[in-house]
């Protein structure tokens, strides 16, 4: 996992209050609520194609489905962890919830320290699971001509010209790829994205990017990150050199 | 019959921080605030299941749907009502804005006052156009 990046949470509370206030509390501590749904049926609409770090659900919701329920099928079809926050902490519940696998389980009401602890030790041992966890081979979402990607995109293969490319960013085993004019989300990890295109052009300046050497507009003075268009790429330590090999300065 | 009820609001808004206040606003003022979400993907993705009366949305937004392309999509063929939040003034995104016909329009920075009042015009518009039952509204207001 990436370290600079903050960690994306979903919240799935029935009481839009007591959400909304955690809301702001994560939100201070520097994570990235992406949303907060009341009914488990459309959490998982929204995972499906927007990917949370972590789901903090409550078990009491307002749809069909309970959030044990709902927290089953997003572990199953989405291997997304949850973590429960939940006012209902008897044992037979609390019994219950374990078998959808939860990474944590806080009850209501709970002190703003112990969320903060409790995340961070659940974001831990997932990052420590993911480590551990087989990178996916597949390239069959991109195939190449030349000077061209072809880019799963809405049932579509679109063509990506690689002049166009400024710059490709992991997200775990996912990858972005960022035009000029768009970005496209790949399930692909990014370093077979990096194997398809040319390393003329494009070098892997971090873990988690590799640039487009014709499109760096400008390198920071101590070559700590790249400019390309209005991004900021960073620079790993250990590819500062390399780098600069690619750049000719005066 | 119409069962009593407040008025459902779902929020589209990128900034979570902004967006948490509203809603603690609106559910102070005793709306049902159905959720948050911050990309208009996920809105488009979940309206048609748990539709809102209203929706409480930013013009700035990131991802491929922009704000404005949203609010049409919700308002031409969901039929759902749009009220804008935004600190946008450019004269030229105020025109699209108005093009797009949301039913009430609050500038950022806001107070509480503003939110009430934008979405108080916005259901009686609504009341106007049958959409929101007078009765219903009034019944509503009683008991908050």
């Amino acid at each position: 996992m990436t370290e600079n990046i903050s960690p994306k949470i979903l919240m799935v509370e029935d009481d839009m209050i007591i959400a909304a206030d955690i809301s702001m509390q994560l939100t201070k501590l520097g994570y990235e609520v992406v949303g907060i749904n009341t009914r488990g049926e459309d959490a998982l609409n929204t995972i499906e194609n927007n990917r949370p770090d972590i789901v903090l659900m409550d078990i009491i919701l307002t749809g069909k489905m309970n959030g044990i329920e709902a927290a089953r099928i997003i572990l199953e079809k989405f291997q997304v962890p949850v973590v429960f926050l939940t006012s209902n902490s008897d044992d037979a519940t609390f019994q219950q919830a374990l078998t959808a696998k939860p990474y944590a389980f806080i009850s209501k009401p709970f002190q703003k320290s112990n969320l903060e602890r409790t995340l961070k030790l659940a974001l831990q041992r997932i990052a420590v699971e993911r480590e551990s966890e087989p990178v996916i081979e597949s390239t069959d979402h991109v195939s190449t001509m030349d000077d061209r990607l072809f880019i799963r995109h809405k049932d579509q293969m679109v063509k990506v010209l690689l002049s166009e490319i400024l710059y490709a960013e992991a997200d775990r085993n996912y990858c972005k790829i960022h035009t000029e004019k768009q970005t496209y989300l790949l399930s692909v990890p990014l370093r077979n994205i990096e194997s398809q295109l040319p390393a003329t052009h494009f070098f892997r300046v971090h873990r988690s990017f590799v640039v487009n050497l014709k499109k760096i507009d400008a390198i920071s003075e101590y070559h700590e990150y790249l400019t390309i268009q209005s991004h900021q790429v960073p620079i790993s330590r250990r590819s500062k050199e390399e780098v600069i090999k690619h750049l000719k300065m005066i | 019959m119409p069962t009593r009820r407040a008025p459902k609001i779902l929020i589209l808004e990128s900034q979570m921080i902004i967006a948490a206040d509203v809603s603690l606003q609106f559910s102070k003022l005793g709306y049902d605030v159905i959720g948050i979400h911050t990309r208009s993907e996920d809105t488009l993705k979940t309206i048609e299941d748990n539709r809102p009366d209203i929706v409480v949305m930013s013009i700035e937004l990131p991802g491929e749907e922009s704000g404005l392309r949203t609010a049409r999509i919700l308002l031409e063929t969901c039929r759902i009502p749009v009220v804008f939040i935004s600190a946008n003034t450019d004269r030229e995104i105020f025109k699209e804005v108005i093009a797009a016909r949301p039913y009430a329009f609050i500038s950022k920075p806001f107070e509480k006052k503003d939110l009430q009042r934008g979405i108080e015009t916005a259901l009686n518009r609504m009341v106007a156009e049958g959409l929101w039952d007078k009765r219903y509204k009034a019944d509503w207001i009683k008991c908050h």
